[in-house]
């Protein structure tokens, strides 16, 4: 009876233990103006803030080259949501309970400088968290009083790589080749006066290819400036300016040499109707870029196309991006990637439609298609739905169709199944039409 | 004759006006913890609980938003270089808020 009694409480507790949010701290810094003072940061579901008030729930221990020392706590604050919303007039809600926005650690002494590390544990009803302060932002190194702290070294450098390569029995190999990559800085980046951002970027495009040599080569300088402030107005963020000056477009099997002007306007539109309210994590809020622009278009060299005038193709489209990233075993994330883009045109340029392709009298069958001239409009739409199990490894699911230039070789609907890999994008700045 | 009230150890701004993107000038020699939550969020449209998340989380376009945040850390009347302000899809609101505290105090000529 007494062995039935201790199972049944223990049940009783389970639950409970099952479900409370353990706590989960994602970010600290040294306060840069007063170093006895640690601000850490907690991910949802967020401690209440009696469980983390106690100075004896919290263990600061600093390494520095002469060793490791443990710095007693001799105070805890917190900044709550609600009085960050009644002090400087935040738009946004706030959960419905008070919830915890940073904790403010004040230790018996100054973290030095330099420090090598400083550990922060918290021992609490809810459970236990740790974070490690490590590097010059984070524990507010290098500054000598007055002085500022060394730049954030940025990485502006741009890189995307998709590519497959398959090979039938009896049949020949076929490459897929999606790739660009592009680097992008301020210009005068120290000076008071905004004045946007400049760089080059390089696209490679094949399609079922026989081999590596790509269809279409897009070779540009960038020129992206925001205009006006960069704030929501909102869901619609400011818009930005991108221009391709000067730009080639290059197909080597058809002699096709286009030189390229493009102004794009773009405007980046979060789907909610305002400010945001508090997001669960791996919410990844679904996000869109809508663009509009022109390509004027002087063809250089073609072995198909008679005229070398200058053309004009209106340029729209938009991209989607959306997904739920949990980062747990088995499903760090899923993300759906969307681009839609299609260009109307002023006068002929080249195409090949697989449609079109002439009829074999003998098989009945249709033969390779070749290339026209036509005005019709060229549209490309380009979908992907990636699982990550583990981080940066995954399976890719592509739906792809349409054409891009120079000469517009149209991909009949495609779905695609690979493996991908994720390499850290480490700077925004990217040129708007590409896939997000 | 009102006096101004501070919030934090830090300098924190005064009360803004809703929606306003950048707080009240301040007279201390960086930008500080709390001016910095008061941008990001406000730049990101978004509450202070979110600060544990990042930009892509959050639906945020990093190319205005970095811009916004330039703007409003040099309207307080601090200096920094845009090129210093994290943009990437990766970058949590709070690592924005450690990097650009420290934002220097504009010497007038």
């Amino acid at each position: 009876m007494k062995r039935l009694l201790i199972v049944w409480l223990l049940c009783l507790a389970a639950p409970r233990v099952a479900i409370a949010a353990v706590p989960t701290l994602v970010q600290g810094s040294v306060e840069p103006n007063d170093r006895r003072v640690l601000y850490l940061t907690f991910d949802a579901p967020l401690p209440a803030p009696a469980d983390v008030m106690h100075a004896t729930f919290w263990t600061v221990v600093i390494t520095t080259a002469d060793g490791t020392s443990r710095s007693s706590v001799d105070g805890v604050a917190i900044k709550t949501c609600s009085r960050l919303v009644a002090l400087h007039g935040f738009l946004s809600r706030c959960p419905a309970a008070e919830s915890i926005v940073e904790i403010a650690l004040q230790l018996a002494r100054p973290v030095p400088d330099p420090a090598r590390q400083v550990d922060v544990s918290y021992v609490g009803p809810d459970g236990t968290a740790a974070v490690a302060l490590r590097g010059p932002f984070e524990l507010a190194l290098g500054r000598a009083p007055g002085a500022p702290l060394a730049a954030a070294n940025n990485d502006d450098l741009d890189l995307y790589f998709d590519g497959k390569y398959s090979r039938v029995a009896d049949e020949g190999a076929a490459f897929d080749i999606d790739a660009f990559a592009g680097f992008m800085r301020a210009i005068a980046a120290g000076s008071s006066r905004y004045w946007g951002r400049a760089g080059f970027y390089g696209q490679l495009k094949a399609k079922d290819s026989p081999n590596a040599d790509p269809d279409s080569v897009l070779l540009f300088g960038v020129y992206q400036r925001v205009m006006g402030s960069g704030r929501f107005h909102g869901p619609l963020q400011s818009p930005s300016l991108d221009v391709r000056l000067p730009g080639l477009e290059l197909d080597r099997r058809r002699s096709q040499r286009n030189f390229i002007v493009s102004p794009v306007v773009t405007v980046p539109l979060r789907l909610s109707a305002g400010a945001l309210g508090p997001i669960q994590p791996g919410i990844i809020f679904p996000f869109m870029t809508v663009f509009a622009g022109a390509e004027i278009v002087k063809p250089l060299s073609s072995a198909l196309q008679t005229t070398r005038s200058w053309r004009a193709r209106a340029l729209v489209g938009a991209t989607l991006t959306a997904g739920y990233a949990p980062e747990k075993p088995w499903v760090q994330s899923v993300t759906l990637k969307a681009a839609y883009q299609v260009r109307f045109l002023s006068d002929e340029e080249l195409f090949k439609d697989p449609r079109r392709a002439p009829i074999d009298a003998a098989t009945g069958e249709r033969g390779d298609a070749v290339f026209e001239l036509g005005t019709q409009s060229r549209d490309r739409t380009q979908i992907t739905l990636t699982y990550f199990p583990v981080k940066w490894t995954g399976l890719s699911f592509e739906y792809e169709h349409g054409s891009v230039p120079p000469v517009f070789a149209i991909t009949g609907h495609t779905l695609t199944f690979g493996v991908t890999f994720a390499l850290k994008q480490t700077s925004y700045g990217r040129f708007s039409i590409l896939t997000p | 004759m009102a006096t101004k009230k501070s919030s934090g150890k830090d300098g924190a701004p005064d009360a803004a006006p809703p929606g306003v993107c950048h707080p009240v000038v301040g007279a201390e020699p960086f930008l500080g913890h709390a001016r910095a939550v008061v941008i990001v969020c406000n730049c990101g449209n978004t509450s202070p609980v979110n600060l544990p998340r990042t930009l892509a989380e959050l639906g945020v376009d990093g190319l205005p938003f970095q811009q916004c945040v330039n703007k409003a850390v040099r309207t307080a009347g601090y200096a920094i270089r845009i090129d210093d302000i994290p943009n990437a899809p990766e970058t949590r609101l709070i690592q924005l808020v450690t990097v650009i505290q420290n934002a220097p105090r504009v010497v007038l000529p």
